[in-house]
């Protein structure tokens, strides 16, 4: 009994919040989650199969796996490593949503990384995935209104904004690392400790980028799969010397 | 572009279906958490709708940043399958590259007497085989590492650590280090980087002490304004 002590804080109501989420939620999650992925997947290919099959827009086989070898050249390690890079930050929840909503490294990402900033919330615990969730689906909304209104109105917007404006959109994503480092980085100890935890596992992506980049050029298309890999392999090596070190 | 133009409306039926599909998932997942919340009594009510407004918000800049590729995504493929491409899924500048490449691979170009309905739907299909394997991806993989977190959650409280919580932030870093190289060799960039970084740790810091909740709200649109701003200026005067 006495090592319930130390989880000081945790109340009996926090318990049975553990216990919900563990037996409830998460399972009911993983429900939705792949219903409506699976649902969707045949959803994405069924304009493609309908104009084909009932409409005879069709071309030979051969060209679908030229461009299907293209594209999978191009995706695979994306595909791959992709979700589980965001995973960690955006949880399974967000995860699913991010994946069907698009826009992953752009919006649902950052969006997660500010609302847990904000609230001071761990995507590891209950408090963390209902917030998250919560921020993640109003931008997918907040998006999806956006993006209609684009698509109808683009034109007359991008005639209305002033040229440097329209320029400046070229930077958007640094501008968002900026913020999204910065809200990483500033934890429990502050920012600067938090800056020196992460520069090393950051110095090994960025080598990697320049490898990628300068010398192994033909490798640039799995290049973010190479950088995830070698970067969570450098982190392994470090906590093993460091578990060991305690020992 | 006739071909284009025949299909639109055809297409946006099946992009309205799929956008459906995008908001009915959203509201079952926003219904899940709400009721687990209820029950559990986690977040506050003023919580919950701050979380809610700093999701709507700081996709702003992001959402209409890319309208330029947007409307070149528009002339090339059409609204309906700009809406349906952008709205699931992928994002402009991904379909975009998407859409050259299934194109190129039949040795058509886009405007091009060519460019056949036949062509337009084999675009269609290459936007969708290049962001489908990410569905698969999700249902075969999320329920395992959860169950992984799961038991590593009970290993740590036996006093073993778990490489788990580091691995995570491992692979974060390795992605945004891989962009960062980019940004750290063009000033511009990194002028953006920086400012924009520079206000979101102020806005922090006096949401903190001020307790103002829509600061931290707003937080990421706050900082992108004055980060884009920065980088536009550097740019002229480079």
């Amino acid at each position: 009994m006495a090592q319930n002590i130390d989880t000081k804080g945790a109340t009996g109501n926090a318990e049975s919040a553990q216990k919900d989420y563990q037996e409830n939620f998460m399972p009911a999650v993983h429900r939705i989650g792949r219903a409506t992925m699976g649902a969707a997947f045949v959803l994405a290919f069924l304009p493609v199969i309908y104009f084909i099959l009932v409409k005879g827009y069709g071309l030979p086989f051969s060209t679908y796996l030229n461009v299907g070898v293209a594209i999978a050249s191009v995706g695979i390690g994306m595909w791959l490593t992709e979700p589980l890079a965001y995973w960690p930050t955006l949880g399974s929840a967000g995860t699913y949503i991010a994946y069907l909503s698009g826009n992953v490294g752009g919006m649902r990402f950052p969006v997660s990384l500010a609302v847990q900033s904000a609230m001071k919330a761990d995507i590891n615990k209950p408090r963390g995935q209902v917030v998250t969730i919560v921020g993640i689906v109003a931008s997918v909304f907040s998006n999806l209104a956006i993006l209609f209104l684009m698509v109808l109105f683009g034109d007359w917007l991008l005639g209305v904004l002033p040229a440097p404006v329209t320029a400046s959109f070229a930077f958007v994503m640094p501008c968002l690392f900026g913020g999204m480092f910065c809200m990483r980085f500033n934890g429990k100890d502050g920012i600067v400790k938090g800056f020196l935890r992460n520069a090393p596992y950051l110095a090994v992506a960025v080598l990697c980028k320049f490898l990628v980049v300068n010398v192994f050029s033909s490798l640039s298309h799995i290049g973010t799969a190479i950088s995830v890999g070698v970067t969570i392999l450098f982190a392994y090596v470090m906590f093993k010397i460091q578990t060991s070190k305690q020992n | 572009m006739d071909a284009v133009k025949n299909l639109n409306g055809t297409v946006w039926v099946f992009a309205s279906l799929l956008i459906a599909m995008v908001i009915i998932q959203a509201l079952l997942f926003l219904r899940l958490a709400l009721n687990f919340n209820k029950k559990n009594n986690l977040a506050t009510k003023a919580e919950i709708v701050s979380a809610a407004r700093t999701g709507a918000v700081s996709v702003f800049g992001p959402a209409v940043s890319v309208v330029v590729v947007a409307l070149s995504l528009i002339a090339m493929v059409g609204s309906g399958a700009t809406f349906m491409r952008c709205g699931v899924i992928g994002a402009p500048g991904w379909e975009l590259l998407m859409a050259n490449t299934s194109a190129e691979a039949a040795g058509v170009s886009f405007g091009s007497p060519e460019f056949t309905e036949s062509i337009f739907v084999l675009c269609l299909f290459g936007m969708t085989f290049a962001s489908a394997p990410y569905f698969l991806n999700t249902m075969i993989t999320l329920k395992p590492m959860d169950l992984a977190v799961k038991k590593a959650a009970s290993n740590e409280s036996k006093g073993k650590p778990s490489f788990l919580p580091v691995l995570g932030n491992a692979a974060m870093m390795g992605i945004m280090g891989y962009s960062l190289y980019d940004y750290l060799i063009d000033p511009n960039k990194l002028t953006g980087l920086l400012v924009s970084g520079v206000v979101s740790f102020i806005l922090m810091k006096v949401a903190a002490k001020t307790g103002k909740r829509w600061l931290g709200d707003f937080n990421m649109a706050f900082a992108m304004v004055f980060g884009l701003a920065a980088a536009q200026i550097m740019s002229t005067i480079l």
